[in-house]
């Protein structure tokens, strides 16, 4: 059976996950199994949503809610508990985008599947996720835009970031991109919501598999 | 069957009756700038160039069987009215950039009872110094005032070349208004937390929305013979709401919406960008033949056709990327598809998604239009 804070959590009941999660810190449980039961949560989330029960409006709030667990339970982002994560992912919004919303759910899907995620915010141009993924040595980049003069930025940003030569997978979104427009920017896959992006980043972290 | 002008054309598709062939409304949006060769920057300084840019492209291309907005719909003001900082070329961007929303959480908790005592106009009085603007406060009454002179002044040019005007009078839907300013993802937490707050500020924010489209209704009556044909209410983030939210801080608003711009003889055109393929089914307890459903691709269009076929016409939908990044062929094939399955019995208007984008191809802006000239398979002899 799931653990009361699981249960809350997957209800997107606030007032019972803090009041679970104050009597739990009080009592001394580690803030790396508090997270490990949130993240379960957020699992059933997805699902939920997958199933047609939850909507887009339940899956922001859930990303919202995580962010405040993770707050609280381990302070800035959730990747800092006990387990490894499962790997780490560059997000941005290209250059000449300021959509942040769809972005937002990702990486706060992404930080419930317990993935390290640096996310650059929108309207970022190539050269600085190339630097990113340099940086933080992430083998995936997720990259979001949501009007058609992103294509042409988009695919600059693929670009740049294959001339690292690094062993990094790209993954696109937004309501605009279709098929066509993954293949026109050179991206390895299309995230055709939310959930899906994380559904890619399982696949292909567990493929990688040596960082777990 | 005889040849129908465009205005009989568009008005037939509304009221689901036959028509000589589907008619065509492209949205034109920024398209014209680009293809013109108009800086953007140009265009939010100069209202004229807009006019003119719209006018060359819709000789250029052929036209379609109306202008979709006829006016400039930027100016240094930006989404200022949405209680919102915007990005705009020329300013805070390059000189060809696009216009953009800047999303913030501009209003606070405490500016709910704002909103519910003093009203919506109150309340971006107080916020928009907040949103960095250049235009200084003391000009914005004689600024909102040039605007609507400047969509009317647009409307005779248009009406002096014979051109029929699609959307006149508009309503933002107060929960999409109140996402912009509070933000989406706090809007979304107040619902659960103050659900009576927000119930409270979207009735202000209709009211004063309504009594807007009343009064530019009026004004558009009062100079031009012919009226505009329809009114934009637009949506998107009320696709998002779980169902018990849609129903108590949507679709009530929309519903006066829909009855107040039918009450003033203009065509309530639902502009609903996103998927609201679930939502479909309560589309059904509008007005019968009163009512446009325009979508932006990401509406299974065909869906929408089971479901509201003989009761609401359809408008839509091809998508930006195809206009973008497709063939000729690809949106001639699009086209045709559309014009076979959603314009058979009546009631479709052949459109671009939410719009036709600033670096669509224009020979694929011009299959767009063609298709529905040339292609008209459900027509009978008579």
């Amino acid at each position: 059976m799931d653990s009361p804070l699981t249960t809350a959590v997957a209800d997107l009941d606030e007032d019972t996950v803090f009041e679970i999660l104050r009597t739990e810190l009080d009592a001394g449980t580690a803030p790396s199994t508090l997270l490990d039961f949130a993240r379960e949560g957020m699992t059933i989330v997805g699902e939920r949503f997958e199933n047609g029960e939850y909507y887009l409006s339940d899956l922001i709030m859930s990303g919202e809610l995580f962010k405040e667990i993770a707050q609280m339970v381990v302070g800035e982002t959730a990747s800092d508990g006990a387990e490894e994560p499962r790997a780490t992912v560059v997000i941005a919004t290209v250059e000449g985008d300021v959509h942040d919303i769809g972005k937002d759910i990702v990486v706060n899907l992404l930080r419930g599947a317990n993935y390290e995620v640096v996310d650059l915010g929108v309207n970022v141009p190539a050269a600085k996720v190339a630097e990113a993924v340099q940086e933080s040595r992430a083998t995936i980049v997720g990259l979001s835009g949501l009007l058609t003069i992103a294509f042409d930025p988009m695919k600059q940003t693929v670009e740049a970031v294959r001339a690292l030569s690094l062993p990094v997978k790209i993954m696109v979104g937004g309501a605009p991109v279709t098929e066509a427009v993954r293949e026109y920017v050179g991206a390895d896959a299309r995230g055709a919501d939310a959930l899906d992006a994380v559904k890619i980043a399982d696949e292909w972290s567990s493929v990688a598999g040596s960082r777990r | 069957m005889r040849e129908m002008t465009p205005r009989e054309r568009i008005q037939a598709a509304i009221a689901l009756q036959p028509v000589d062939r589907v008619p065509v409304i492209p949205k034109l949006d920024l398209f014209p700038f680009r293809f013109q060769g108009v800086k953007l920057a140009d265009v939010v300084r100069d209202a004229d160039l807009f006019q003119q840019a719209v006018e060359r492209t819709n000789d250029d291309l052929g036209g379609g069987d109306a202008i979709y907005i006829g006016t400039q719909v930027v100016s240094e003001l930006g989404f200022a009215g949405m209680g919102t900082a915007s990005k705009l070329p020329g300013l805070e961007l390059g000189e060809d950039e696009i216009w953009q929303m800047d999303e913030q959480e501009v209003m606070r908790e405490e500016d709910y009872d704002l909103i519910e005592e003093e009203g919506w106009s109150a309340y971006l009085d107080t916020v928009y110094p907040r949103l960095g603007y250049s235009v200084p406060v003391e000009e914005l009454p004689a600024r909102m005032r040039q605007a609507a002179d400047r969509q009317i002044q647009d409307l005779l040019r248009w009406e002096e070349r014979g051109i029929p005007v699609y959307v006149g009078p508009g309503v933002f839907p107060s929960f999409e208004m109140l996402s912009y300013t509070r933000s989406l993802k706090a809007t979304l937490v107040d619902i659960r937390r103050r659900p009576e707050k927000v119930s409270g500020a979207l009735a202000a924010i209709a009211r004063e929305q309504i009594e807007g489209a009343r009064a530019q209704a009026g004004r558009i009556r009062e100079s031009t013979k012919h009226r505009t044909i329809a009114g934009v209410i637009g949506a998107t983030r009320a696709s998002f709401l779980r169902p018990e939210q849609f129903e108590r801080f949507f679709w009530p608003f929309l519903k006066e919406a829909v009855d107040v711009l039918i009450e003033l003889e203009v065509t309530p055109n639902l502009h609903f960008d996103g998927d609201w393929t679930r939502y479909l089914e309560y589309l059904l307890e509008l007005p019968q033949g009163k009512v446009v459903l325009d979508l932006d691709g990401s509406t299974d269009i065909f869906k929408a056709k089971q479901i509201l076929s003989g009761h609401m016409c359809i408008m839509g939908d091809v998508p930006a990327s195809l206009l973008t990044l497709g063939s000729r062929d690809d949106v001639v094939a699009y086209c045709r598809n559309l014009i076979d399955v959603v314009g058979r019995d009546n009631g479709f208007i052949l459109s671009s998604g939410c719009s036709v984008p600033i670096d669509a191809k224009p020979e694929n802006v011009r299959a767009l239009i063609d298709t529905a000239k040339t292609y008209y398979p459900h027509v009978k002899e008579e």
